[in-house]
């Protein structure tokens, strides 16, 4: 009995500390954007060119993402409105936006994901939803949420004396391969 | 009779200056950007790209720079971008309030060419008004400093440079025709379509930059 005990602690101490499986985020493919209202149009910048480094563990909800993207390579498509937007947030001083993730529960139809978002020096959690497919080569994460501009001390840029909305929605569509 | 004085030397000076410096974007390769690479800088001072406005104002050894009001660092370009917002800012102010004055002249002149002769006081001062707004204007765009990053490709802010060629040439033309017409009374019509002309390209010049 004490043997099966033994075996069966061993078991369960090799799967939990089996080793996270790393996963980089696929250059090119893998794409960060961002969603910014204004009265006169809707403004979606798109970074395709940032690090992405999932650890993924055999039981998931111990796995670890982490996101790191330049401000600087968010393209709305508008020079002189990338350079506004840069503006706002400071992109000199505050060159990254970044991502850790701190806790993964498991929900309907995928996970809920909580963890820190770095944005314009201040450091706040955010929690948001993931549906995540995995196949034996790569995985591919999508998901989007919401901060406010205000909560991060970023001032809404304007156009025609007309502020953008305060809200900022954040997406992701992430392909990730070993 | 329209009655428009002369354009001063000093306006001259200044329409000569803006055709010099003008909005076009040419590709001009900064050597600030070496100077920051080699000083350990994450990312060049300057961007890539600048006009030659900024480059006359802005560059490395640009007018500003000279005369050390706005060295080349990286508190000085802080305060620079905040500059250049605070004058982008007004420049949108001052493109609301030209449009007004420009649409003001436009209709005191088509009332006295529709023989309302009592618009021709209103107009000379009106068509002046609108060229010194005009101009100080778009000098607020031309000489802002350099934005944090500029890239090519076509874009509505293209658009609004393109038209503003359009409405640029527009308002050195129709000063002038203004000035010939008290002699040359058939150059009436040619004033009169740069006029609408001018005032057509510089509305949708402010229309462009909304999409």
């Amino acid at each position: 009995m004490r043997a099966a005990l033994l075996i069966a602690s061993g078991l369960t101490l090799t799967f939990t500390l089996a080793p996270a499986k790393e996963y980089l985020a696929i250059k090119g493919e893998s794409t960060l954007a961002y969603v910014l209202i204004h009265p006169m149009h809707t403004v979606h910048g798109v970074n395709k060119d940032f690090e992405c480094k999932v650890d993924l563990s055999p039981d998931t909800v111990t796995s670890k993402i982490r996101v790191s993207a330049d401000v600087l390579k968010f393209d709305t498509g508008n020079s002189s409105r990338d350079s506004h937007a840069m503006e706002a947030v400071q992109s000199r001083k505050y060159p990254r936006v970044t991502f850790e993730s701190t806790a993964i529960k498991p929900e309907t139809d995928g996970y809920a994901v909580s963890g820190n978002l770095t944005f314009h020096g201040q450091t706040r959690p955010v929690s948001f939803h993931v549906t995540p497919k995995t196949t034996a080569k790569r995985i591919e994460i999508t998901g989007s949420f919401d901060v406010k501009l205000s909560d991060f001390g970023v001032e809404r840029p304007s156009l025609m004396f007309v502020r953008t909305q305060d809200k900022l929605t954040l997406k992701f569509d992430l392909f990730a391969a070993p | 009779m329209l009655k428009i004085a002369k354009p001063s030397h000093s306006l001259l000076a200044l329409i000569l200056l803006a055709i010099a410096t003008g909005s076009a974007e040419s590709v001009v390769a900064p050597p600030a950007a070496d100077s920051a690479a080699a000083a350990g800088m994450a990312d060049p001072l300057l961007p890539a790209i600048l006009s030659p406005g900024e480059k006359l104002m802005w560059g490395e050894h640009g007018f500003m720079r000279a005369i050390g009001a706005y060295p080349l660092n990286e508190e000085s370009r802080e305060k620079e971008l905040q500059l250049r917002r605070t004058m982008l800012t007004l420049h949108q102010l001052g493109g609301f309030i030209t449009l007004a004055s420009m649409v003001a002249t436009a209709f005191a002149g088509q009332m006295i060419i529709n023989g309302n002769e009592s618009y021709e006081r209103y107009k000379g001062p009106l068509a002046w008004s609108t060229v010194g707004l005009y101009f100080t204007t778009a000098s607020l765009s031309l000489f802002s400093p350099p934005p944090v990053i500029r890239r090519p490709g076509w874009s509505s802010i293209q658009l609004h440079k393109t038209l503003a060629w359009v409405h640029f040439s527009g308002m050195i033309i129709t000063p002038l025709l203004g000035t010939l017409i008290e002699d040359k009374h058939e150059l009436r019509v040619f004033h009169q379509t740069t006029g609408y002309v001018t005032t057509a390209a510089f509305a949708g010049a402010m229309i462009a930059v909304t999409f």
